[in-house]
């Protein structure tokens, strides 16, 4: 048995060859990823619509063995879709430690915000509830750790953010914990 | 029969190969992209999807580089992005995008796999970067590099006015932004790091103006501006304007009486460097924290501002005995006291020498032993040094220094007085570093650096010493010992003592 005859073609004579060709060659024109390019409207389904289950991947940043900070990529649910609401949940999920059990929350698990701000020049401000802040194990090494996770967090998730500061009740204070300066912003640059 | 045979083997062998070279050369060329982002990490990620004919990248993906939000209607498969302004509306196993009011056919579909939406690659890279805002995206076709951009100040609107004596130039960037002007030939060059020149065009000066012309260039990241001016311009200052950030250019044919601003920001200080003179015998002790401020505590009772109290104490008392040096206390009680004020304290005094004393904390209880931190300013303060250097050197050249150009003398903004110690501070630390090292007391963690708001007013070498950690049961046994809270105390006192007596 011969191969055309074992595929079925053997009565495919020239002129069937040419119909099938022009077919195919057809088929292939009008199959939608060769058509070009093209900005208009569309005829297929319609648009998506507005609602659904929110979300906004981020990198965090939690202190892992020997002290150094990692990143963890995670999938945050700030409820609503303002960037402040993020920003607060990013925050909280900061707070609320890593899915690692080798990794550390460098951020009080009780920290509460009185208000986030955001200016329309790269600024982000975090005003944070003071009483929030006393019971955790503040020294050198962990507020330094407390500003970089933050930092390196927020400039990450907020692209166009470049210096966050950081407020207590309202107020710059001279350092969040007694050590590290507050009282200008921190570049986000300089803490990733 | 057997040559057909030979040649079926033959087609069959020339096919393995051909699968086989296939199957190398698509793994070896695995299509992925990398990312560069603003502070310079390059990541790659993997735009293959099994069984798809074009490259993707995952939603998940797409909000992380262009910080946009996700709406997934997973009951529907549709899936609305947020980016910036814009609102980017797909449905899986669709070309069709519409973004705002605009639909986009893609070349290829979004789809659902393995839990994830898939985006075409050509939506991200193509179509995606314009809705960003606030900073820049770039696609490199050829290197198959997305650069994500620092945020970057434009340069977009710039003003001439004609004023009185002379002509005022207003230049409003989009956001916070340094100029630093140089005198050249033809008039001033105004340079701007980390900007870059708007799309609008330049004014053209008017009759009688001091500017002849203006012209955009670029240099690197610093959009520099050239302004030629007119002969008859004789003085000319720049100021920069807050809230709105303003940067005002003015040239005049009479010299100018500087307002404000210029050299009260750069309030400049003619210092000399303590390093390279004897140091004096005063130091100021300071003990952390104080009054409502506990500063860390641990589980066996240690209360940091208590400890560190007791501790300063302990070393004024052996200095004085042991090495005959005088050392004032910023707080000889449970006092509040700002970080500033403690750095007062010590620059009154005139003080030689400038030691914080403090207890470590961490959420992680594993983490113990000394560390002695020196003061490394932020980067604006490190680049107001910088600026104020080069535009002291550029302005008055060696005028300003008088003859005497043996760096005995440098100009720098106070903010960063603790700078010109560096060097000095790095060797006290050092000193006391190896002589808690001898102390056993957990595992020494070395010199680090750090913006500390307590060292950096300091006129002096300047360190903050963090003895131990309270969060570490083993070095909180340690601290609270007695005996070994004096040997500490000798301890600091020999590296203190050997660092005044040695003049270094």
């Amino acid at each position: 048995m011969n191969r055309p005859e074992r595929f079925g073609l053997a009565r495919f004579d020239a002129v069937s060859r040419g119909r099938f060709a022009a077919v195919l060659l057809a088929f292939v024109l009008i199959t939608p990823g060769c058509r070009p390019h093209r900005e208009g409207v569309g005829e297929e389904e319609g648009p998506a619509v507005e609602g659904g289950e929110l979300s906004r991947s981020a990198v965090l940043y939690f202190e892992s063995d020997g002290g150094e900070l990692a990143g963890e990529r995670r999938e945050i649910f700030p409820g609503n879709p303002s960037r402040e609401a993020f920003a607060r949940a990013l925050l909280a999920a900061l707070a609320g430690g890593s899915e690692s059990s080798s990794r550390r929350a460098v951020v009080p698990p009780a920290l509460e915000t009185e208000g986030i701000f955001f200016d329309d020049m790269g600024g982000l401000f975090l005003d944070l509830k003071g009483a929030s802040l006393r019971s955790w194990r503040w020294g050198s090494s962990s507020e330094l750790a407390f500003v970089r996770a933050v930092v390196r967090t927020m400039g990450g998730s907020f692209p166009d953010v470049s210096r966050v500061t950081f407020l207590i009740d309202g107020e710059r204070v001279e350092s969040i914990a007694g050590h590290v300066g507050a009282t200008r912003p921190f570049e986000v640059a300089e803490w990733r | 029969m057997g040559a057909e045979r030979c040649g079926a083997r033959r087609v069959a062998a020339v096919c393995a190969v051909a699968w086989l070279a296939l199957a190398v050369v698509s793994a070896w060329g695995a299509p992925s992209m990398e990312v560069r982002f603003p502070d310079g990490r390059i990541e790659r990620f993997d735009t293959r999807l099994e069984g798809a004919r074009g490259e993707y990248l995952t939603a998940d993906d797409v909000s992380l580089l262009y910080g946009a939000s996700k709406f997934w209607r997973s009951d529907l498969l549709k899936m609305t992005l947020r980016i910036g302004a814009s609102r980017v509306k797909i449905t899986v196993d669709n070309r069709n995008v519409v973004i705002d009011d605009r639909v986009i056919h893609l070349r290829e579909p979004v789809l659902f796999r393995d839990g994830m939406v898939r985006l075409p690659l050509q939506l991200v890279v193509e179509i995606l970067p314009d809705l960003v805002t606030g900073y820049a995206v770039e696609w490199d076709e050829g290197r198959r590099l997305l650069s994500i951009g620092s945020p970057v100040v434009v340069l977009d609107d710039v003003r001439l006015n004609s004023v009185s004596g002379g002509t005022e130039m207003v230049i409003t960037p989009s956001g916070k932004c340094d100029v630093f002007p140089r005198d050249e030939a033809a008039g001033i060059a105004l340079r701007f790091p980390g900007a870059r020149p708007g799309r609008s065009p330049l004014p053209l000066p008017a009759e009688g103006s001091l500017v002849d012309s203006l012209a955009w260039s670029v240099e690197g990241d610093t959009a520099v501006l050239q302004v030629t001016t007119d002969s008859a311009m004789t003085d000319y200052s720049v100021e920069k304007e807050g809230r709105p950030e303003r940067i005002v250019v003015r040239l005049s044919t009479e010299k100018l009486l500087r307002r404000g601003g210029r050299e009260k920001e750069d309030l400049v200080v003619l210092t000399t460097p303590k390093s390279v003179s004897p140091p004096r015998r005063t130091v100021v002790i300071d003990a952390g924290h104080g009054g409502d401020d506990p500063g860390c505590a641990g589980e066996q009772g240690l209360v940091e501002k208590d400890y560190v109290l007791a501790m300063a104490r302990l070393l004024r008392d052996r200095l004085a005995r042991d090495h005959g040096v005088t050392a004032i206390l910023t707080r000889d009680g449970d006092l509040d006291l700002s970080l500033t004020a403690r750095t007062e304290i010590a620059n009154r005094a005139g003080a030689g020498l400038f030691v914080s004393l403090h207890v470590n904390g961490s959420p992680d209880r594993s983490l113990s032993g000394a560390e002695v931190y020196v003061y490394s300013p932020g980067r604006e303060v490190k680049e107001r040094v910088n600026a104020v250097v080069e535009e002291a050197t550029s302005r008055y050249g060696s005028a300003l220094v008088g003859g005497v150009i043996d760096q005995d003398f440098r100009f720098i903004p106070w903010e960063a007085v603790q700078t010109s110690y560096r060097g000095a501070s790095d060797k006290v630390a050092g000193r006391i570093v190896r002589a808690l090292k001898r102390l056993d007391i957990g595992v020494p963690r070395g010199v680090k650096e750090g913006p500390f708001q307590v060292l950096a007013g300091a006129d002096m070498p300047a360190v903050l010493v963090e003895i131990g950690f309270a969060t570490s049961p083993e070095d909180e046994a340690v601290l609270l010992d007695d005996r070994m809270a004096r040997r500490i105390a000798g301890a600091l006192a020999g590296a203190i003592g050997g660092y005044i007596g040695s003049g270094s």
